[in-house]
Order: C-alpha cells, then sequence, then structure tokens
C-alpha cells in the first residue's frame, strides 16, 4: 500500500500549504466593536446609539403614563393595545406589557440602553484624536443617561440591578446572576452619576440648531429632582407594604421607615434645579408670549398661549423634551372638525368625564368645592350665549359641566359644541366647531377612530397641526415635554410642603406662578373666595390635596398623572373608580348627555410596582419577584 | 427594498478556484497527467465468445468492458466479441443481466473464452455510494437505493414524491401551490437531529447542488436514486454529510441505434377537501351575539334590518351576501407535461438528451375584465444532455449540460395568500364587483365592492388587481476524465471532475389599484347607486415594480483515485481518494457576511476488503475544512469504519439457499459533521457583527429633527470556538432474501449530536444586544428503517410486485443550556424530542363567570365563563408560563410508512400505493380563526396603506361553540367574542390535533399494445394509462387535509387525475 501512503501525502501537501488560503475569504475590515470607537464621527454616533433608548415620551403604546392609567379610554377594539390591557387590570407577569426590563411590548430595553453607556463610557477615552473637552462633555452626556435609564426602572420596579460596568459576553453567566440591589443603593447610584454629569454638562448647548434635544446641565438638574421627588414620595418612603421584600441573602430591598431628611433633598434639589433653568433662561410660557397675526380676544389669547406651552416647539417653559415623532399621538387627539373624504386622524384618544370634572372652575376652586358652581346639575343640558361663544357654539346646547371652567379647561379639551381654534382658522370669530353626535361629522368614523367619552386631550394637539383637504393629516411636530418648568415649581412647592409644619409664603408663590400663568387668582385668595373649604391651603394636608390637583391639572395628559398617583400611594383610591363617558353614540342631545359607564377599573396593592417578567426569573433564579406578581 | 432593486451585474467567469495558484497547479498535474497517460501505451485485441454455464450457449448482448475505462463492445448473435484492450494487463469485465458479473486479466492472451453463471441473488446489483458505485453485496453501509420508476407521480415536483416511497426519508408536503418551491415537500433524512439546520445534503451527479434543483429533476432522467443515511455512507462528506445525502445520478447514453422515449401525460388537479365558512346570515347573527355576549351594551355591528333584508334576500345589491370562495376560486385545473429523450450512440461517443416541459396551473379565476391573468401559470422546460466520449482506450470523457427554464406568471402574493384573503373577509360587507349600471357604463374600470366604514381587503381585487412574473434559469456544465492507470499499478484509475453552473432570476409585479365602489340608496330619489371611494388613489394603469432579483454560481472540482484488484481470487481490495473543492457565490445577498463566497475543501477517503464474498470490512474518512470557521477550528477528521458477512455465501448454508436465498448482516460506526448551523448565511461566528448604521438606533435632534443620526448596534459577539455539529452514528442492518421472492431490508441506527450550535441563557440585565452562541446542545436520535419487497412471476404471464416502506426517526435532547427547573421539571428540554411543543393543558371551557372567580387566575388578559380553562400544574393558584407542559407528538411526524401493490397480466398492469404518517401533531391557528376579529395590515411593498381585514367564520365554529343559551364546555370554539381573546389563543391543547393519516396515494392502471401490434409500426413500447393521486384520506380530523398540518388556512393539498401516453422507439 505504499502508493496509497505516497498519493496520500502529496496530496494533503497539496491541500494544507496552497489551499489553507482558499478558505481565508474574510477581509481585513469587516465591521467590529472598535470601529465604533476608531474616531471623533463614529464615537458620536455611539454616543446618539446611548440615545435611542430613551423612551419615547409621547409614544402611544411606548409610555405607559399616557394610556395605561385613568386618563385616557379607547374604544373595546383597542383595548388589546398595551396602555388598555395595563389601564384594565391586564398586566401579567407571562408577556408584561411596556417591559422595559427586556425591551418587549412597546418598551425599549433598558438594560441595553445601559450597557451601550457602560461601553461608551469604557472606550470614549481611548478614541484617538478626539479632544478631552468632548471625551469630559460626551461622558458627562451617557452618565446622565445611564442614571436616566436606572431611575426610569427604580420607579417601575423598585429596587433593580444596577448594572455599573458592561459584562463580557465571554462571562460563564451561570457565575454572574446579578441580584436586585436595594432600592437606596439605586437612587444613590442615579444620583451619584447624575451629580457627576452636571459637573460638566452645559447650561446651553452651543449648537442648538444641531443639538437640540442633547443632555443640558438644566435637564440633569430637572432630572435630578425628579428622582429625589421620587425617593422621597410615600411609595418609596416608608411604605410598610414593602417590608417582607428581601433579597436572596435576606436583607430588606426596601427601606422600611419613613424618612422626613428625603423631602429636604428634594426641596433641595429642587430649588437648585430651579435657579439653574433661570438662569439658562428658561421660563413659564405666558399669554404675552403668544404672538398671532391676528387680533385677538384675550381669552383666545390665553387659550393659545397655554396650549403653545406644551406644544409650541422648544418653547421657553420646556426644560427636556424627547425628539420622536409624537404625530401618531396627536392624530389620536384631534377630532375631526369638518366632513372629510377619508379619515386622515384616528381620534380615540378620549379623557374620560372625571378628568374633565377635574379642572377648576373659572373661579379657580374645584368644582365640588366651589360655592357658586351647580356641581349637583353639571350633567344637565345647558344652551350657549352669545358670551360663552369663544368656549362654546352660541345657541347650541352641551353639558352644564361644559361652562364655566378655568381656561386651562378649554385649552386642554376639545368636547360636543365647543370650540377648536387653529387649523387653519386663527380668527377667533370664526373658529371650528365639534359636532359629535352620532351621525354628525366628529362621531364615529371607524369602530376603532372616535372618542368613547365625548372629549378630547386638546392640550396635545398643536395649534398649526392642521386636516387639510378633507384627507391629509399635516402635524405641526414638537418635541414631546419630559420635564417643563411648571413641573419643577410644582415639585418644588409639594417638597417645600411637606418639609414645613404649616405652609408658608414660599409654598404658595410656586404653586401661585403656575395659576397666575392660568389666568387664576392665588391659592389663598381663590380658596378664601369661593370655596367651601376656605381654610384649606392653612394647613399641610389641606395645602397638599391643593398642590396634588394642580399637578394633575397643570400636567394633564403629559404622561405625569400616572406617575403621580402611584407615588403619592393614591393608586388604590384613583385606579378602582369607574370609567365615565357621554353616551357618544346617541343623536339627540338628551340622549348624548347622559353619562355612560364603560369600564370600572381595579387596582390592588401589587399594582404600584412593574411585575419583572417571568422568563427573567427562570434564567436568574437570583431575581426576587416584586409582591404580589 | 432598495437593494433589491439595484440592477445585477454579473461578473464574467465563474471558477474561482482558479485563483488560486497552487490549487491551479494540482489542476494542471491533473489534466497533464491524463493527456500523458493516454497517449503512452500500445494497443492490443482480444476476442472470443462468451457461454452461459448452464447449457453451454453462447450470449448474445453481454456487454464486455475494459476496467477502468469506458472501452465496451457488446457480444453478437453467436456470442462472439473483438475489443481492442490498452495494454497486455487490462482487465475485462462481462456483465449481462441475470449473469453474475465476471472479471477476466488479459495477461497478454489474444483470445478468452469467458462462461457466465447464472446469477442467483443478484449478488452484482451496484449501488451508487458516494463518489462513485459499489458491489451491493460488498456495501456494509446503510443505503436505501430507490427504483426511479417509483418516483413518477403526477406533480412536477420530485420532493413530493419521496414520503413513504423512500425507507429512511421523513417526508411531508404541507401545501399543493404550484410554483416556485411553493409546494416543495419538507424531507428529513431519518428524522430530525440537530436543533438548528438538518436538510440533506443533495448531490446530483456528485455535484452539491440545492433543494430547488432536486425538485425540478424528471424522475424519467434519473438513473439511480439513493439515501446514504449512516455514518459510514456519508463519512465522504466530512463535515456535511450528518443530515444524510441524497444522491441522484442521471441517465447515459448506451452503444446502439437510438432510442426514443416519449411521455405525455394530461391530469385534473382539485383540493381534497374545502374548508367551509359559515352562511352570511350564521354570520351576521353570530358577530351580533359575539358583541352582545362579552358586551350587553356593545353597538350592534348588523342591525336587525339588515339581517332581515339579507334572508329575504331582497336586495343583493344593499345587502350582498357573498361567497368569496367561489368568487375567487375554480373547482379544478388541468395541467400538462411532456417528456422527451432520445439515448444511444457508438463505440467513440453515446449520448442521453432528453427534453421536459410542464405547465402546471393555479386554480384561481381570472375576471374577464383584464386582459392579463393572474392565475398561477408555471411553466417549466429542461434540457439535458449526457455526452461520453471514449477520446482513447484508457481516457474516457463525459460532458454533461442541463438548463433549467422556469416562468412564473400568478398571483401579486402568492396563492396561498389568496387562501388567507378568503379567510379575512367579511361575506355581507361588500361584493367583490359591481356589475356597470348606467351611470357607470363608460367607465373603464372594474367596479370593486369596499365599504366606507374604512377600507377593507377586497380579495377579489386583490386576486384581480394584477400579477406577478418570475423567471429563473439555471444553466449546469460539467466535465468529467476518466482515466486508466493501469500502466501505473494494476487496478488504478483517476477521475478529474470539473462543474459549474449558474442560476439567475428575476421577479416582477405590475398592477393597478382598485376602484373601489360602495352601494347605496340615494336619499333623495330612492334608487340604489354606486359611490365611488377613492378616486384619487385608484388607477386605471398599471404600476411596475421589481422584486427579488438574483444571481448564485458555484464552481466545484473534483479528483479522484481509485485502485481495485482481486488477489488470489479471494482478496477483494479497494481504495480511493478524492480531493474536492466547492465554491459558491450569491451576486446581491444584503449584507457583507453573506456576500463572500461559500466554500470547502475536502480531503477524502474509502478502503475496502472482501473476503470470498463473504466477510466485508470497510474503513472510511472525510477530512475537511469550512470557511465559516476560525482558522483554529477549520479543519475536521470524520472516520468511520464498518463490517459485513453474507452468511448465505457460507458453505454451510448451500442447504439453506432454497429457501433463504441471501442473509447478510452489516454494522457501521462513524462519524460525520454539520457545518451548516444555525442558517445557511450566518457564518464566521468568530467575528462580531456590528452595524455601524443602524437606523432604528439612531436617534434625532436639532430645532427641526432635521438631525437624524443612525447608531451601532451588534447584531453577533463573536465566539472563536464556534465550529461544525458532530454526529456519532451507529447502524446495523439486515439483508433478507427468502424463495427468490421476498427481500428484506432493514437498519436499526442511533445518533448522537453533539456540538449543537445553540443559545446560551442570559440575563436581560446584561443589556446584550445579541444572543449568545456556543456548541453545548447535544441530541440522541434512533430508529429503524427498512423495506420489504415482494416480486412473482406467474406462469401465465401475470406479474405481481409488492413494496413497504417504514421509517422510525425520533430524537430527545440530552444536554441544552436551560435555566434551573428543578422547582417547575416539566419545563425542561432534556428528554423530550426536539420538536416537542410546550403549552398549557385546557381543561375545559368555563361554564360560566362564578367558576372564573373561583378557579386559579389565568394570566392572558380578561376571561370570562365559556373561555378556555387551563389546568394549574405547579399549584400556585395562578396560570402562568410556568404551567406549560409538554403538549403532543413533534411536529415533524415520526413515523412515515407507505405500502403498494403493482401487478400485470398480459397487456394491463395495475398499481395503488398507500402512505400515511404518525406521531405527528399540529396545531390549528386560533387567532387566523378567531372570527370576526379585525385587524389592519400595511404592506409597503404594494403601496397598500391600512387595510382592514376581519375574520372569517369557520363553520365548524359556528356548529360548535359556547353560548350563553348552550354552555357547552367541551365545544370546539369557546365564547365569542369580536376581539382576539389572548387567554383562548394561549397555545395549548384546545386546538391540538393528531396529524397522523393514511392515504391513498395513487392508483393506476395502464394497457400496452401487444407485442404484434408494436411490431408492425416498429415500436418498443405503446402504453396508455390513468393515474389518480390523493383519491382517499383516512384521519380524524376533518377540517382540511390532514398533512397540512397547521398550514390549514393556505394553499390546499391537491386530489390529481392523470392521463398518459408512454411511447418507446
Amino acid at each position: 500500500m505504499k502508493i496509497f501512503n505516497y498519493i496520500g501525502a502529496v496530496l494533503a501537501l497539496v491541500l494544507m500549504g496552497s489551499c489553507q488560503k482558499y478558505l481565508d475569504i474574510v477581509p481585513d475590515n469587516v465591521a467590529t466593536l472598535d470601529h465604533a470607537f476608531s474616531n471623533e464621527f463614529n464615537t458620536e454616533r455611539y454616543l446618539l446609539t446611548c440615545y435611542s433608548y430613551l423612551p419615547n415620551e409621547g409614544g402611544i403604546n411606548q409610555n405607559p403614563a399616557l394610556n395605561a392609567g385613568d386618563e385616557i379610554w379607547y374604544p373595546d377594539q383597542l383595548r388589546n393595545d398595551n396602555g388598555p390591557v395595563v389601564a384594565q387590570g391586564f398586566q401579567s407577569v407571562t408577556s408584561p406589557r411596556f417591559d422595559y426590563w427586556r425591551g418587549f411590548n412597546g418598551a425599549q430595553n433598558l438594560y441595553q440602553g445601559i450597557r451601550a453607556c457602560n461601553i461608551f463610557l469604557e472606550n470614549v477615552d481611548g478614541v484617538l484624536g478626539l479632544s478631552q473637552n468632548l471625551k469630559t462633555l460626551w461622558a458627562a452626556e451617557a452618565k446622565f443617561l445611564k442614571a436616566y435609564y436606572h431611575f426610569y426602572l427604580l420607579r417601575m420596579y423598585g429596587p433593580i440591578v444596577v448594572m455599573d460596568e458592561s459584562v463580557p459576553v465571554t462571562a460563564d453567566f451561570d457565575e454572574i446572576r446579578q441580584e436586585r440591589n436595594t432600592l437606596d443603593e439605586g437612587f444613590a447610584y442615579v444620583v451619584r452619576l447624575l451629580d457627576e454629569a452636571m459637573e460638566t454638562l452645559p447650561e446651553t448647548l452651543q449648537f442648538a440648531n444641531r443639538d437640540m434635544g442633547r443632555v443640558t446641565k438644566p435637564i440633569a438638574a430637572a432630572v435630578k429632582a425628579r428622582v429625589l421627588i421620587e425617593y422621597a414620595s410615600p411609595l418609596f418612603n416608608g411604605n410598610p407594604v414593602y417590608q417582607g421584600l428581601v433579597n436572596a441573602a435576606g436583607e430588606p430591598l426596601f427601606p422600611t421607615a419613613y424618612d422626613p431628611g428625603k423631602w429636604e433633598m428634594a426641596a433641595e434639589a429642587c430649588k437648585e434645579a430651579i435657579e439653574i433653568c433661570h438662569a439658562a433662561g428658561i421660563s413659564l410660557y405666558r399669554k404675552s408670549d403668544y404672538t398671532s397675526p391676528f387680533q385677538q380676544n384675550d381669552t383666545t389669547l390665553l387659550k393659545a398661549a397655554l396650549r403653545s406651552r406644551v406644544t409650541e416647539r422648544w418653547n421657553q417653559e420646556l426644560i427636556w423634551g424627547h425628539t420622536a415623532n409624537s404625530d401618531n399621538t396627536q392624530s389620536q387627539s384631534m377630532p375631526r372638525l369638518y366632513n372629510y373624504i377619508t379619515n386622515p386622524v384616528s381620534s380615540n384618544h378620549a379623557p374620560p368625564i372625571h378628568i374633565a370634572e377635574m379642572y377648576y372652575s373659572e373661579n379657580g376652586v374645584p368644582i365640588e368645592e366651589d360655592r357658586d358652581y351647580p356641581y349637583e346639575n353639571r350633567f344637565f343640558l345647558k344652551t350657549a350665549e352669545q358670551s360663552d361663544r369663544f368656549h362654546v357654539e352660541p345657541g347650541q346646547q352641551t353639558a352644564v359641566l361644559n361652562f364655566n371652567r378655568e381656561t386651562r379647561f378649554y385649552a386642554d379639551l376639545a368636547f360636543d359644541r365647543g370650540v377648536w381654534f387653529g387649523n387653519g382658522k386663527e380668527l377667533d370669530t370664526d373658529p371650528w366647531y365639534i359636532h359629535s353626535r352620532r351621525g354628525e361629522f366628529a362621531s364615529i368614523f371607524e369602530i376603532t377612530q372616535y372618542s368613547v367619552t365625548g372629549y378630547w386631550p386638546k392640550k396635545l394637539v398643536n395649534l398649526k397641526s392642521e386636516v387639510r383637504g378633507g384627507n391629509q393629516f399635516i402635524p405641526y411636530r414638537y418635541a414631546f415635554p419630559i420635564l417643563r418648568l411648571a413641573d419643577l415649581y410644582l415639585y418644588y412647592a409639594e417638597a417645600l410642603n411637606e418639609t414645613r409644619e404649616t405652609p408658608d409664603a414660599e409654598v404658595y408663590e410656586y404653586v401661585d406662578l403656575v395659576r397666575e400663568r392660568a389666568g387664576l387668582k392665588g391659592v389663598v385668595e381663590s380658596w378664601a373666595a369661593h370655596s367651601r373649604n376656605p381654610d384649606k391651603p392653612a394647613t399641610r394636608e389641606g395645602m397638599r390635596e391643593i398642590i396634588q390637583r394642580e399637578r394633575l391639572i397643570e400636567m394633564a395628559f403629559e404622561g405625569k398623572r400616572f406617575w403621580d398617583i402611584r407615588r403619592w400611594k393614591q393608586g388604590i383610591a384613583y385606579f378602582n373608580k369607574p370609567i365615565r363617558g357621554w353616551n357618544v353614540l346617541e343623536t339627540a342631545a338628551e340622549d348624548y348627555y347622559s353619562v355612560r359607564t364603560l369600564f370600572t377599573m381595579s387596582f390592588s396593592e401589587r399594582d404600584y410596582l412593574w411585575p419583572i417578567p417571568e422568563d427573567e426569573l427562570v434564567n436568574n433564579p437570583s431575581l426576587v419577584q416584586n409582591p404580589g406578581w | 427594498m432598495e437593494q433589491k432593486r439595484t440592477r445585477v451585474f454579473t461578473p464574467p467567469g465563474g471558477g474561482e478556484f482558479f485563483y488560486i495558484p497552487l490549487c491551479r497547479k494540482w489542476l494542471f498535474f491533473s489534466v497533464l497527467f491524463t493527456l500523458v497517460s493516454t497517449v503512452a501505451f500500445a494497443q492490443h485485441e482480444v476476442t472470443g465468445t462468451v457461454v452461459s454455464e448452464a447449457d453451454n450457449q453462447p450470449i448474445p448482448g453481454v456487454n464486455v468492458q475494459v476496467v477502468g475505462t469506458n472501452l465496451a463492445v457488446s457480444t453478437d448473435l453467436e456470442g462472439k466479441y473483438t475489443i481492442e484492450v490498452p495494454n497486455a494487463n487490462s482487465v475485462l469485465e462481462f456483465s449481462f443481466l441475470g449473469m453474475q458479473t465476471q472479471q477476466v486479466e488479459v495477461q497478454g492472451r489474444s483470445i478468452i473464452r469467458v462462461v457466465l453463471t447464472e446469477d442467483v441473488g443478484h449478488l452484482d446489483e451496484v449501488v451508487v455510494v458516494a463518489f462513485g458505485t459499489q458491489k451491493k453485496a460488498s456495501v456494509v453501509s446503510s443505503i436505501t437505493t430507490v427504483n426511479p420508476q417509483d418516483l413518477k407521480v403526477p406533480s412536477s415536483n420530485l420532493t413530493t414524491a419521496l414520503a413513504g416511497r423512500v425507507a429512511g426519508v421523513i417526508g411531508f408536503q404541507r401545501s399543493g401551490e404550484p410554483g416556485i418551491g411553493t409546494d416543495d415537500a419538507a424531507f428529513f433524512v431519518r428524522g430530525v437531529t440537530s436543533l438548528s439546520y438538518n436538510v440533506p445534503l443533495i448531490l446530483i451527479d456528485g455535484v452539491e447542488l440545492t433543494v430547488r434543483d432536486l425538485a425540478r429533476l424528471q424522475p424519467d432522467d434519473i438513473a439511480s436514486f439513493s439515501i446514504l443515511k449512516d455514518a459510514s455512507a456519508a463519512a465522504l462528506y466530512g463535515a456535511r454529510g450528518a443530515n444524510g445525502v441524497i444522491y441522484v445520478t442521471t441517465k447515459e447514453g448506451t452503444e446502439g441505434p437510438p432510442n426514443y422515449d416519449i411521455r405525455v401525460e394530461s391530469y385534473l388537479s382539485t383540493p381534497t377537501r374545502k374548508l367551509e365558512v359559515a352562511d352570511p346570515v350564521t354570520y351576521m347573527l353570530m358577530h351580533n351575539e359575539a358583541v352582545r355576549t362579552r358586551d350587553p351594551l356593545g353597538l350592534l355591528p348588523y342591525s336587525p334590518e339588515k339581517v332581515d333584508q339579507t334572508i329575504a334576500g331582497s336586495n343583493p345589491f344593499l345587502y350582498p351576501t357573498t361567497d368569496w370562495h367561489s368568487e375567487l376560486l375554480k373547482d379544478y385545473t388541468i395541467n400538462n407535461r411532456v417528456n422527451f429523450s432520445v439515448n444511444g450512440g457508438g463505440k467513440v461517443a453515446r449520448y442521453y438528451v432528453s427534453i421536459a416541459g410542464s405547465q402546471d396551473n393555479g386554480i384561481l379565476k381570472v375576471p374577464k375584465l383584464n386582459n392579463f391573468n393572474n392565475n398561477i401559470d408555471y411553466k417549466q422546460f429542461q434540457l439535458r444532455s449526457n455526452v461520453n466520449i471514449s477520446l482513447t482506450s484508457t481516457t474516457g470523457l463525459k460532458m454533461s449540460f442541463n438548463g433549467n427554464f422556469d416562468d412564473y406568471n400568478g398571483p401579486l402574493y402568492g396563492g396561498a395568500k389568496m387562501y388567507q384573503n378568503i379567510m379575512r373577509s367579511n361575506p355581507v360587507r361588500f361584493k367583490g364587483y359591481y356589475e356597470k349600471d348606467e351611470e357607470h357604463q363608460y367607465t373603464n374600470h372594474i367596479l370593486f365592492g369596499n365599504h366606507v366604514d374604512g377600507l377593507f381587503m377586497n380579495p377579489f381585487a386583490e386576486m384581480a388587481r394584477g400579477y406577478r412574473e418570475t423567471g429563473i434559469s439555471k444553466y449546469i456544465a460539467q466535465v468529467e476524465i476518466t482515466q486508466n492507470l493501469e500502466s501505473l499499478t494494476k487496478g488504478l484509475s483517476g477521475v478529474l471532475k470539473v462543474h459549474a453552473n449558474r442560476e439567475s432570476g428575476n421577479s416582477m409585479r405590475r398592477f393597478y389599484n382598485p376602484f373601489y365602489y360602495q352601494a347605496g340608496r340615494n336619499q333623495v330619489t330612492g334608487q340604489t347607486r354606486l359611490t365611488i371611494l377613492n378616486e384619487e388613489s385608484g388607477t386605471e394603469n398599471l404600476n411596475y415594480q421589481e422584486t427579488d432579483k438574483f444571481v448564485e454560481s458555484a464552481t466545484y472540482m473534483e479528483a479522484s483515485l481509485t485502485y481495485k484488484r482481486l488477489f488470489a481470487e479471494k482478496y477483494d481490495v479497494s481504495g480511493m481518494l478524492v480531493y474536492t473543492m466547492n465554491n459558491r457565490r450569491f451576486a446581491n445577498p444584503g449584507n457583507l457576511i453573506a456576500s463572500l463566497p461559500f466554500r470547502n475543501i475536502g480531503l477524502a477517503g474509502r478502503f475496502t476488503l472482501g473476503y470470498l464474498e463473504r466477510y466485508f470490512a470497510e474503513f472510511n474518512f472525510g477530512y475537511n475544512a469550512s470557511e465559516r470557521f476560525h482558522k483554529d477550528y477549520r479543519w475536521g477528521f470524520f472516520p468511520s469504519a464498518g463490517v459485513g458477512w453474507i452468511v448465505s455465501n457460507e458453505a454451510f448454508f448451500e442447504n439453506l439457499k432454497p429457501v433463504v436465498s441471501l442473509l447478510k448482516f452489516k454494522a457501521t460506526y462513524g462519524q460525520n459533521g454539520n457545518d451548516r448551523i444555525a442558517n445557511e448565511f450566518d457564518r464566521f461566528f468568530y467575528l462580531s457583527l456590528v452595524n455601524l448604521n443602524n437606523d432604528t438606533r439612531g436617534y434625532t435632534t436639532g430645532t427641526d429633527f432635521n438631525n437624524f443620526r443612525p447608531g451601532i448596534s451588534v447584531d453577533r459577539y463573536q465566539n472563536n470556538q464556534i465550529a461544525w455539529e458532530i454526529a456519532d452514528k451507529m447502524n446495523l442492518g439486515l439483508e433478507l432474501g427468502l424463495f427468490d421472492k421476498l427481500t428484506l431490508e432493514a437498519d436499526y441506527f442511533t445518533e448522537h449530536r453533539r456540538n449543537i450550535f445553540a443559545r446560551r441563557i442570559t440575563s436581560s440585565t446584561l443589556g446584550l444586544e445579541a444572543d449568545v452562541f456556543a456548541n453545548i446542545g447535544e441530541t440522541k436520535g434512533r430508529g429503524i428503517d427498512g423495506r420489504l419487497i415482494y416480486n412473482d412471476n406467474f406462469a401465465n404471464g401475470m406479474w405481481i410486485q409488492g413494496m413497504a416502506n417504514f421509517t422510525y426517526a425520533t430524537n430527545k435532547v440530552i444536554s441544552i443550556e436551560e435555566p434551573d427547573y428543578s422547582a417547575t421539571p416539566w419545563l425542561s428540554r432534556v428528554g423530550h424530542p426536539i420538536n416537542q411543543s410546550w403549552g398549557f393543558i385546557a381543561e375545559r371551557l368555563f361554564v360560566d363567570d362564578k367558576e372564573v372567580a373561583n378557579s386559579p387566575l389565568q394570566t392572558f388578559g380578561e376571561y370570562r365563563g365559556g373561555d378556555i380553562k387551563y389546568r394549574d400544574i405547579n399549584g400556585d393558584g395562578r396560570i402562568t408560563g410556568l404551567d406549560r407542559v409538554p403538549i403532543g407528538n413533534p411536529v415533524d411526524p415520526e413515523i412515515i410508512y407507505g405500502f403498494g401493490l403493482s401487478m400485470g397480466y398480459k397487456n394491463v398492469d395495475f398499481s395503488f400505493f398507500f402512505q400515511g404518517l404518525l406521531n405527528e401533531s399540529f396545531w390549528i391557528d386560533a387567532y387566523a380563526t378567531s372570527p370576526f376579529v379585525r385587524y389592519t395590515y400595511n404592506d409597503d411593498d404594494a403601496n397598500i396603506v391600512s387595510y382592514t381585514l376581519e375574520n372569517q367564520l369557520l363553520k365548524a365554529w359556528a356548529d360548535s361553540h359556547w353560548s350563553e343559551t348552550n354552555r357547552d364546555v367541551y365545544a370546539l370554539w369557546p365564547r365569542l367574542s369580536e376581539q382576539a381573546v389572548s387567554n383562548n389563543l394561549q397555545h395549548s391543547t384546545w386546538f391540538m390535533q393528531d396529524g397522523s393519516f393514511l392515504r391513498l396515494k395513487s392508483a393506476e392502471i395502464g394497457y400496452s399494445l401487444p407485442a404484434n401490434l408494436l411490431d408492425r409500426f416498429k415500436i418498443q413500447t405503446f402504453r396508455v394509462y390513468v393515474a389518480g393521486t390523493n383519491l382517499l384520506t383516512f384521519s380524524s380530523f376533518k377540517l382540511w387535509d390532514p398533512e397540512m398540518g397547521g398550514n390549514g388556512l393556505g394553499y390546499p393539498t391537491q386530489r390529481v387525475f392523470s392521463a398518459g401516453i408512454q411511447i418507446a422507439l
């Protein structure tokens, strides 16, 4: 068999020697992660990748706070959407909605975002040719984002796994089963990162035209205020419910004792943030800030200004806005104004009646407390007078509830026979009137495209957003607010009130600033003059209620109520009520204005925190589930 | 999409391997070598007579061939032959059907008389093995050889013929839609054992080709069809053989005058079963019920007036009822096929040329108003030519050319989509189209129906609005040089094979945007009239869209040396070494990784030893490398060995021979690999895949939101050590012949597959962007396959042939990275089949809301009385993902069997064949059959914006569902709802079905003209036949054809009646 050996040897030689190259077909410069940090351009790209994980604040189905609470209701056909599922109490551990832990069901994968930030921070120093200035600045932005992502998870899940560095892929995953850090560790970590970021971040952006949406010092300061407010609030501050939650080692994850010092810290952070914002030129958007090419009546101007406080692109009140497109949210919030050929707006983002009831009377106090407001008759019909013409179509009937309300009511809400200013009509003598009874153009068009309550959140639609030609929606894009100055003022008032035995002028000051901008008198004056409970502002408890009400009104539809009610630990009180709307499928006014219960919500203790996905607990037995899930 | 539209430039030339300098040298040597050896040796003439041992009479027509060459002659009527042999040491081989083939060494003689003995057990039958052929007796590995005759089915897709006809193949066909790849049957050699890629290696004339190529092979062109099943048979393919090998050779010409074969066939094709939907009135009433049963205050979708008027049928214009099924579909369609081949030749050259054409039609209707065809019309045209040339007495040259041309015309989005559309359309909302009324008499387009309450999908419009055209052509050229190397050492020969192919295709769509009309009543005049809904978006002219275009090219080179010699009349020794290089490229693959060529190199060898035709031993190896892996982990050695013992050839067995004509035992053990882990295009695991330009990871900045920058994402993390899977396979075989009539071949096999590419368990908190994979999976498979063949001829001329096949292949996961399932052991995949499903155990429907309140909480969203009640496995009072258990059988069947009988008497022949499968489960798609559920559908590809689809109501659901008046907790469908109830859509036993069936797969009756008539017309054969396919089905499942499994809403399996003529001249 010599011949075989010989031939074999020759063949093997040919094979090994020459044809190894035949298989080396991969060119050297296939993209790897090193390329991401090879130059300034790619490094900045990676930084923007870190940004890309920012939860879309203005995205329905992405931000649970927009529609997973009691603020908005949808037609039945949409009840399998993320928000409605949570709102109806059908959140589940198998497939949680808004699963920010893993990035499913409308959510970004925030731990991926955190890893991106970590990788960025671990590599940015080594980028050749990148100036030290930019290195520090970009590192500060990445730190901020890392802090924000941790905070977002903390607010949803309570104690979370803090990820300070990227775990190598080659690690033995069995060995590194992470545990949840305690709530205190989580918050301390976030605050530390924010402090570090604030040292470097600029007061304003140098190239705003190009970079608007990037993080600045006011943003970091305001986020820090929000973080500490959350930390000081009853849900996380001395909540006895979570006493039993311990990690695998038996250590409690929640601080169980109430710590008033946390409110002090929060108040201080708010104050600092407000100062930084003021210094950066951020101020409330007032009536005088709205300029119209036409001669307008004062009421209209105030309404327009109030609408613009949220939807005017990068207005002076905005501290931080999300740059994602929220056109769809506008489309869902907009009623049909005339007979459209096709339907370009879905028109189904509907606030229930209790939200309409929440707004103050024209006297600036709750309608149920107002001595002069016909609260008992609010569901009756009333015909609009000429004097109501800036709010309601004269000569037409609508509910008493829709008369004699504060200007924010008319700026924020659209309703049957109400006025719609904008959409190409900028003369208050000739506005659009909404007609939404059955058969009218704002009523049901498609079974998923109508308001089930008879209200629309006008607040979210910019004055310039327009349906043109009856078939084309041209939204005016704006940065959906994550934080604006009024928000910060009310945080400050809330924190101060908690630190004082009885409310003082400083507490009133920041609430009154927000009220004044809305055309209302101060708290003390208004209550004294109109409320059945005139001394309410004098006590801490009374003032707490007033501040909370003010917050819910001022921040309505912006994705704040959902978290505020949770942190105040008032979910049980708020989220177990019936959702009511007008009987919108009726034709006659008498029938239309009868109250219809759409759903009765149920909310229990477990619903304050999100469930950790069941699969995660299976994959990582070191994690413990939140109580009740 | 952009990418697909770019024009394809095809680079010239295909033979990538020529670029490698040293490999070129090797090629050059081989060619030179061949040429030199051709001229170097003197010629020598041998004559003689061949006689039969039994009666000492001369035998005419005996094939005399010089071993290792293509030199061959036949004996004349006196049994005489004359042949030129290359040299005095040549070996002559004498073969004749029914006689034992004999080899005789020339040893300088010029007259050689040969006595042939009768072949009792057909021991010298030759089978195709890896890179060659081998005497069947000496084969110890497990190879199924199929008679190509058995693969003739009335279908232009060969893959549909495998199930039940080929022992060792698990096969099934889920769709009957004619078209490119749409009716391919799935098939696995000895079942599924990898967690990733399970498709067998497909070799046609020795070259790796695709499933597509196998599908379009003409059974008439096939010379041999084999399945290499065990390690020993596939070892030579090394890292590519683990999934088994399908090895097909095509026919070659034989010496003689031209032989013509003609076959013409027509067949009528009709669905085996029609999916039944409820009538329109029931649809409306139940939709009303669906709303009110969930929400007593809900808005009724159909007013009593509409229901009454529809029942009355007073105005079909305003109250339409549309049977979409008959609106869109015909009852049957007719297909045609023609085959023509001619073969023959002389001493120098022999040829086999064939031409085949087929036309398959779909069963869609074509509206008269369109002047294009939207129905499926799939034409295939094929040319094949195999030419063998004897260049010299020691050098043979074979040239093969093969061209395949597919032209497809069909619905815009395929036939299955049309069926799905029917299932997603409301029967009472509008008509498919309206006749032109007076107002629209001059309108130059079809008045398609729709409704103003949003744009609905009109399935008729979807079908009629356009068509798709696809053309694919594939050219294959192959050259093979055979060189006798007796001059170097006796019994040595060499082969060099070069192959190149190129396949290209393009596809385009032409369509208009339909004009939709709503039927309504003019409020003023009370007249009914049609109102146009989309005057602006409809078009009368055709739009045009280019879609998939592709070019694939491949080259292949193979050089082999074979040594074969009989020593001392006892020791039959052979050896072979093969070197192969494979290269494939895709012209517009979509990404860098896939754009790089696909290559592998291999050196393989086989050594066999036979002693006295009784004892056999074999050793094989494959040593090869694939471009897919890191340099350090690229080469693998895959050995295998086997032994065989033909007991019936032992001396002591002589007395038993009349009863047991053959008894053979064989055993093999060895290793194969599988380098196609993950998917075909997923390679180079040693590189991370980073997308530096990912739009979904981008972020917008700027005051006008105009500064969008894409981001960077990781699609894969690097892992140098990822390499092929390894399969350790064992095969124990038995061959038994009884009374020369009954043959049994049976194998028992086991397989242990290791290093399976599988996902690692990570935790989300790590924030990894891509899954992490490693070679960590381990599975085991085992089973038996076998076949039984019965042959008998009776004195009166009647013949009978029976056949039965059986394949059982099961497998289980041995090891895979899993979370800690110690608390919920039923979730672990270990110990369960690879394709096992996990789901909930559905106990029954809830009786009422009270029972819901008192039962464990089900965490999938809203549910009430009449919804599905699941079992709480872990007893924690809640139904969550932890309560999922293995349910049902695997989704691929474990047992495939078939049996049939052919018989003939005088001029009539008759055959039938039954086929069945067992141990398979499938699930009804609960979402797609949830009645009344609406969803919107966007298709940017087709410029379709937001269609609304509404699910149909299956008749089965209408007949049996839970309702408040009839609380049947075992009804087929739960409480109605117009929304998808996610509680009921969970993967559970509720919608699980037994996929087993047995069917009369085919039956055929034929008539051949008698010999005396044939002689008069100088025809060899003239046969006419009629046949049927899928004539009867036995199954417990009645909604649709059980073979479609979970694909029941797609294009149905077809029942075919065919008639044909076969002529041989």
